[in-house]
């Protein structure tokens, strides 16, 4: 009875070796041999080829690195943005700061702060006002004019 | 290392600030000192409000000054002038020995092309032995003397 019953698990099993060697099994199949092959079926001679085989794959991917780039490529991509971005914000940032510099318009009166832009130019003109010279100081040309008047051009 | 470096240095350059009045006695009128004080007024108008003026920097002080501010503020206001390309001033005696400056005008050398730089100062009362009221006003842009005189003159 053992014996048909192994007759028979070993020839559906060789059917799947078969189906393995034309790439017709699916990885659950592909398993379920590996696992035979190696394990009731160890001492099959009819089986060796299949041993060969999936154990020189298995070989091959134990010794192949992980390719870099596929699992990097994410990383990577998000390194490039975030620069970009700290490239944008850097100068957009200073050209902020260079336009709020380059435009002031702003007045200290009795210690307050004023931002009035029409208030500051109102204080603007009166210092230009307070700053010109007295209308009774004479001007080079008045002093001028008063010496040569006084000449006596008859001589 | 080296572009973000290169990046914080260029960000370092473009906020320096550069006022070419650094190099002058009235820069520290401007300091911000005298903010406070409830007999000052300053003011700072820089950029597109001076555009019709011709103008790229006004800052002004006017302040009640002590006896010794005011002779201090004078000495650096003549000092500034010393250079001066054209120079306008009138003293009044306040003794027999002693002389007050009420008014000056200076255009200081020009440091760079259409940039002129001008130093205004008035002393309401020069006589007084209180002190003075004075208004010192420094002015940067291309407009000329008579620019100025046409635009604030009354």
């Amino acid at each position: 009875m053992k014996k048909k019953s192994d007759s028979a698990r070993s020839v559906r099993y060789l059917r799947l070796a078969h189906r393995y060697f034309e790439a017709e099994t699916s990885p659950r199949e592909e398993a379920r041999l590996r696992r035979y092959v190696v394990g009731r079926g160890a001492d099959d001679e009819r089986f060796d080829e299949v041993r060969a085989v999936m154990g020189y794959m298995a070989a091959a991917r134990r010794a192949q690195p992980v390719s870099p780039s596929r699992s990097l490529r994410p990383a990577r991509a998000w390194r490039a943005a975030a620069a970009v971005a700290a490239i944008v914000l850097t100068v957009g940032t200073a050209a902020w700061i260079d336009y709020r510099r380059d435009n002031v318009c702003v007045a200290y009166i009795g210690g307050r702060r004023v931002t009035d832009t029409d208030r500051v130019m109102a204080e603007m003109h009166r210092a230009i006002h307070a700053a010109q010279r007295p209308a009774d100081t004479p001007t080079m040309e008045q002093q001028l004019s008063d010496i040569f008047s006084q000449i006596d051009y008859s001589e | 290392m080296k572009r973000p470096f290169s990046l914080l240095l260029l960000l370092t350059l473009l906020v320096a600030p550069a006022a070419a009045q650094k190099d002058l006695c009235v820069e520290r009128l401007f300091d911000g000192s005298l903010r406070a004080r409830t007999s000052a007024t300053e003011v700072v108008v820089k950029g597109k409000s001076l555009k019709a003026y011709n103008l790229t920097l006004f800052r002004s002080i006017t302040l009640k000054s002590t006896p010794s501010e005011t002779r201090t503020i004078e000495s650096w206001v003549r000092t500034d002038g010393k250079n001066a390309v054209t120079k306008v001033e009138n003293f009044v005696n306040t003794s027999q020995t002693n002389t007050r400056l009420s008014y000056a005008f200076y255009e200081l050398p020009a440091e760079r092309p259409r940039q002129r730089r001008y130093i205004s100062y008035s002393n309401r009362t020069p006589q007084s032995e209180q002190g003075g009221t004075l208004t010192i006003i420094y002015m940067e842009g291309s407009a000329s003397p008579m620019e100025l005189k046409r635009h604030f003159a009354e």
